[in-house]
């Protein structure tokens, strides 16, 4: 990302993003004494009270889905119960977004449109024409 | 052009009110110096690294970075190339930002995270948690953890982007004894190397591993003296920058500092 237009990405993420975490709106926060908002600005959420990147809202909303619906959870050793709860939605948007930018489909910017897909992950693809779909289901 | 002045400040102050943190502070770091920065408590060492890596505006004077001028344009280009360390900073700030998270903000050299980071990146800062025992506790908040513990932290952070400088603001500081060892093993292969640069700024002489060219002696945010080490880091020096007789003596590892009332 060039160094100029990295204010106006976290500002563009305060509006398409939410916390990791809690699901809130973020806030691009002045954290330091300098005047140079590149130096100084960082989103920040202010239920979790840290710094944090944030996610797309619709990433997030799939992932608290996922946990809840499918009683899915990965930190079964945090006896917080809502801790227990917010962690795993967390790890689970990490996984679907990493999914996604590795696949060329989520930038810092948000979710990239039209799809390109990466050259150099289709040989690990199978493509499923037409045909072969009919003969899979027997037509 | 062959790069020569990491940093080069003139005539830097920076003024809060009428009260100055630094003034009129003249000095350049060049490719391949160690820097000892030495000061009291309160003489103006961290609002200096805090200057130079942007995080704190100077009121009056130039500094260039990289034989650049320093501006907005370039201020974090300029950080990927300077690893910084500081508790005394980062503990205002980080408090439930997780471990792995702080360690790849290096990447870019801001607190918090501002782009996607790849597969490299995560293997590389699990590697640097490795390497400074904190593997197992890489999910966990910054707060949670032993002040040792964030100081290494914030070294695997500053390590993170492999830069050309290190600004490193008292980095023992809560280190155990074997932790002290490693960094000190660390700096001394690196600047044996001549990889990189540091700058190291401590008030503790005990802490000082001998691997300093320079020194810049700092007193009530003015600088005190600054030169080659063996010319400032002496007795003599010394003893007038703390107003009282004091001898520096120079172990095989480390230096010590002795007031003249505890000969016997």
């Amino acid at each position: 990302m060039e160094q100029k237009n990295r204010t106006e990405v976290l500002k563009s993420r305060k509006f398409h993003c939410c916390c990791k975490y809690c699901g809130s709106d973020l806030e691009l926060q002045r954290l330091v004494f300098s005047e140079d908002d590149n130096a100084r600005a960082e989103l920040y959420c202010p239920i979790c009270e840290k710094l944090e990147f944030g996610v797309e809202k619709e990433i997030y909303a799939a992932a608290e889905y996922f946990v809840d619906e499918m009683e899915f959870q990965c930190y079964s050793d945090i006896e917080n119960i809502p801790q227990q709860r917010q962690m795993t939605i967390a790890k689970v948007v990490e996984i679907i977004s990493w999914g996604f930018v590795t696949l060329g489909y989520l930038s810092e910017t948000g979710f990239i449109y039209p799809v390109k897909t990466l050259e150099q992950l289709l040989h690990e693809w199978l493509n499923v024409k037409k045909e072969d779909l009919q003969l899979l289901i027997g037509e | 052009m062959d790069m020569n002045h990491l940093i080069k400040m003139q005539q830097v102050s920076c003024k809060i009110g009428k009260h100055y943190l630094l003034q009129n502070i003249t000095w350049q770091v060049k490719q391949g110096e160690q820097w000892l920065v030495f000061g009291e408590n309160g003489s103006g060492k961290t609002t200096l690294l805090s200057a130079i890596v942007g995080y704190r505006n100077y009121t009056a004077g130039n500094l260039s970075l990289f034989d650049s001028p320093y501006d907005a344009a370039n201020l974090l280009e300029y950080r990927k190339k300077i690893g910084w360390v500081s508790t005394s900073f980062f503990n205002k700030i980080l408090q439930k930002e997780s471990v792995l998270s702080i360690v790849l903000s290096g990447k870019t050299g801001t607190l918090g995270l501002s782009e996607y980071i790849d597969n490299q990146d995560i293997l590389r800062a699990k590697q640097l948690l490795q390497v400074f025992r904190l593997a197992q506790k890489k999910d966990l908040p910054y707060k949670m953890l032993s002040k040792g513990e964030q100081q290494n932290v914030l070294l695997a952070r500053a390590f993170f982007a492999e830069p050309e400088i290190f600004l490193l603001d008292e980095p023992n500081s809560g280190l155990d004894f074997l932790a002290r060892m490693q960094l000190k093993r660390i700096l001394m292969r690196m600047a044996n190397q001549r990889q990189v640069t540091f700058v190291y700024v401590t008030h503790y002489p005990e802490e000082i591993p001998p691997i300093f060219t320079h020194c810049l002696l700092l007193k009530h945010g003015k600088i005190f003296q600054q030169g080659a080490m063996r010319d400032v880091f002496c007795s003599q020096v010394l003893s007038e920058f703390f107003s009282q007789t004091v001898e520096v003596l120079q172990e095989k590892d480390y230096f010590h500092i002795r007031l003249q009332e505890e000969r016997v």
